[in-house]
């Protein structure tokens, strides 16, 4: 399987804190990787520097040998970020949404297209889609999201707590639909501080706290390791040893 | 006490650092403003009493009234010429004194420069109406000590007759300084109510759609698309470009219509051409176009201040210092003339590029145009300088590292 993101050393400080101290990792093609941890562990910080909404203090990621240091703007041609607790522009139809950012990964207009039809079918939101965002529920405005961070097909995926605040079924619907475009081939950096939907997710985790990493693996790996039942347990154990 | 705890609850919610902050500034600025205006009221005062005559008569009677002016309190100096007045003096032509001896009406002329047209300018030239009332009353009394008589009725009503000529933009007409300045306010006076009122909406609007933007994250999502962070930033610029075009546009359409209104009353204003204080289709360009530029600024240093804002309710902090930068020139505008003011003063004053804007109508109507310029090209290079710093913000981590949540400008670390 080959390597979709390598992460090498990767660190950010904000004054004198430290958010992100050195970490490594790879994300293979097509896997649901994903990065654990409580609040203000370090998983934002993370995933925002790989996404390049913010810059590294040291350290660097590369995408198909694209450096985010180097070239921020190849990497952004490669992934797709959909932020913890986004919104979209109310103002906007669903339709018109995805037809704006459509336009904003690509300027061919066929390209445009594909995205578009793309995003129509993964989201599911039928003709709700001609209605403006503003009415929307906030799963329906997730999905909406979803199906824009999937639509261009990109190499990397990179959702930050991706069903955070939704009910049951909607979380449901869209574990289901990251797994399946997994299956598809795109790959997937996920954030989360719910332990259990990510081990029904995950291919490989990191434990990450107080910006360090602690651990990385399969998820059934790492609870016999640590003789867990669960990753809750994992956890535990990992940060009793911090 | 369930009432206590509710009304606690809603005082805590409305006395929030929104308040005390707004409260602050305008204790701030009143104070300025405050000071400032009695600085000027000051000396507006004192040239209350000071009076230029020049003395072509030279007889008994222009002398004998040289000291009852001196007498009422007037510091007086008797000048030579035209050149030396410095903003109105009374003239005693020749005969001054033979008409009064014949109990005839006489002349008095009131010659006034008009050089500012601040509400305190008009106070030192009423100095010299003062005097002619002093003097008329002095005749009148004169008359009625020695003898009433059927002779002498007509210049007992009216001893003095004032002749009125106003000099501005180096021609002189018969007309009064007051109405001079009234047209000329006339055509400047909503000026700044109304470029108030636009950079006041304008920059709201946009803090407000940026922080929106920053608090739904989708500010986010579109600087992490295929798109250098500049194109997002001149997009947002340029959308506010349009605005401003579209604003500026309708405010000189508007202003347009309301001098065409103006125009077409009772007054004639032929004479105000010819004086060159009526603006022109060129000046109503140019304020049509330093308006541009004034919004412009103030949109992009929203955009800036926008950027470090967490939320809406930020953005209203956030645009604070933007609303006393336009407040403190609105306010000295109206009540005085900026380039007359204390050197350090207008040296800050200037310093602000809103000022400029306010003091664009009056300058092309007294046709300070090298002042109107350079206005113009310090707004011109202020803006290049502003948006130096937006791309500077929009390119570096400052845009979601540095947030005005809190009373100081803090790191918001989310980890």
């Amino acid at each position: 399987m080959s390597i979709c993101l390598e992460v090498k050393n990767l660190s950010k400080k904000y004054g004198s804190t430290i958010a992100v101290k050195d970490i490594s990792f790879t994300v293979n093609t097509g896997e649901i990787f994903s990065i654990i941890g409580p609040n203000g562990a370090g998983k934002t910080s993370t995933i925002r520097m790989i996404s390049t909404i913010i810059t590294p203090s040291s350290g660097d990621c590369f995408i198909d040998g694209h450096s985010l240091v180097k070239s921020p703007n190849k990497i952004r041609e490669n992934i797709t970020y959909l932020p913890d607790e986004a919104g979209a522009y109310k103002n906007m139809t669903g339709n018109y949404y995805l037809k704006f950012m459509a336009s904003m990964v690509s300027s061919e207009k066929l390209k445009q297209k594909e995205y578009f039809e793309n995003a129509i079918e993964i989201c599911k939101l039928g003709d709700r889609l001609k209605d403006k965002i503003s009415s929307y529920s906030r799963g329906m405005i997730r999905k909406l999201l979803i199906s824009r961070a999937v639509m261009s097909k990109p190499r990397l995926a990179i959702l930050d707590e991706a069903t955070s605040g939704l009910d049951i079924i909607n979380a449901l619907e869209i574990r289901r639909m990251i797994k399946q475009l997994a299956k598809k081939g795109t790959s997937f950096l996920l954030s989360s501080h719910n332990m259990l939907e990510i081990e029904y997710l995950s291919d490989r985790i990191a434990i990450i706290n107080k910006g360090v990493i602690y651990e990385t693996g399969e998820p059934l790996a790492i609870k016999q390791k640590y003789n867990a039942q669960n990753l809750e347990e994992v956890f535990e154990k990992v940060a009793k040893n911090i | 006490m369930k009432f206590l705890a509710l009304l606690k609850k809603e005082v805590r919610d409305v006395i929030n650092f929104q308040l005390i902050l707004g409260l602050i500034i305008s204790i701030i600025v009143f104070i300025f403003l405050g000071g400032f205006i009695k600085n000027i009221s000051d000396t507006e005062v004192e040239n209350l009493t000071n009076l230029q005559i020049i003395d072509h008569d030279k007889s008994e009677q222009s002398r004998e009234t040289l000291d009852l002016l001196k007498t009422s309190g007037f510091n007086v100096s008797v000048i030579e010429n035209i050149e030396d007045i410095n903003e109105s003096a009374l003239i005693f032509s020749s005969g001054f004194g033979k008409n009064i001896l014949e109990n005839k009406t006489t002349d008095i002329e009131l010659y006034s420069k008009v050089s500012s047209l601040s509400n305190f300018s008009s106070v030192s030239s009423s100095s010299s109406t003062n005097a002619i009332s002093i003097i008329s009353n002095f005749y009148k009394n004169k008359i009625i000590s020695q003898d009433v008589s059927s002779q002498n009725m007509d210049f007992l009503n009216n001893p003095i007759s004032v002749k009125e000529k106003t000099e501005i933009n180096n021609k002189v007409a018969e007309i009064s300084s007051s109405t001079i300045k009234f047209f000329a306010i006339s055509q400047t006076a909503v000026l700044p109510i109304i470029i108030f009122m636009i950079i006041v909406i304008a920059s709201q609007m946009v803090s407000t759609a940026i922080a929106n933007e920053k608090g739904d994250k989708t500010l986010e999502t579109l600087l992490s698309t295929p798109i250098s962070r500049i194109s997002i930033l001149l997009a947002k610029i340029s959308a506010s470009a349009l605005v401003a075009i579209v604003m500026s546009s309708v405010y000189v359409v508007g202003f347009f219509i309301y001098m065409t209104g103006e125009s077409s009353s009772s007054i004639d204003t032929t004479l105000f051409s010819d004086l060159g204080i009526k603006l022109s289709g060129f000046d109503f360009i140019l304020i049509g176009i330093q308006l541009f530029l004034t919004i412009l600024i103030a949109l992009s240093i929203s955009i800036v201040l926008g950027a470090f804002s967490k939320d809406v309710k930020s953005a209203q902090i956030t645009i604070a210092p933007l609303m006393i930068s336009v407040l403190i020139p609105y306010i000295l505008s109206i009540l005085s003339d900026i380039q007359t003011l204390p050197p350090i003063i207008r040296f800050i004053v200037n310093l602000i590029p809103f000022t400029h804007t306010f003091t664009a109508g009056p300058n092309l109507i007294l046709q300070n145009n090298v002042l109107f310029l350079l206005g113009i090209a310090y707004q011109g290079i202020f803006l290049i300088g502003i948006l130096f710093i937006a791309i500077k913000v929009f390119s570096s981590d400052a845009i979601f590292t540095v947030s005005t949540k809190s009373r100081k400008f803090k790191k918001k670390i989310s980890m």
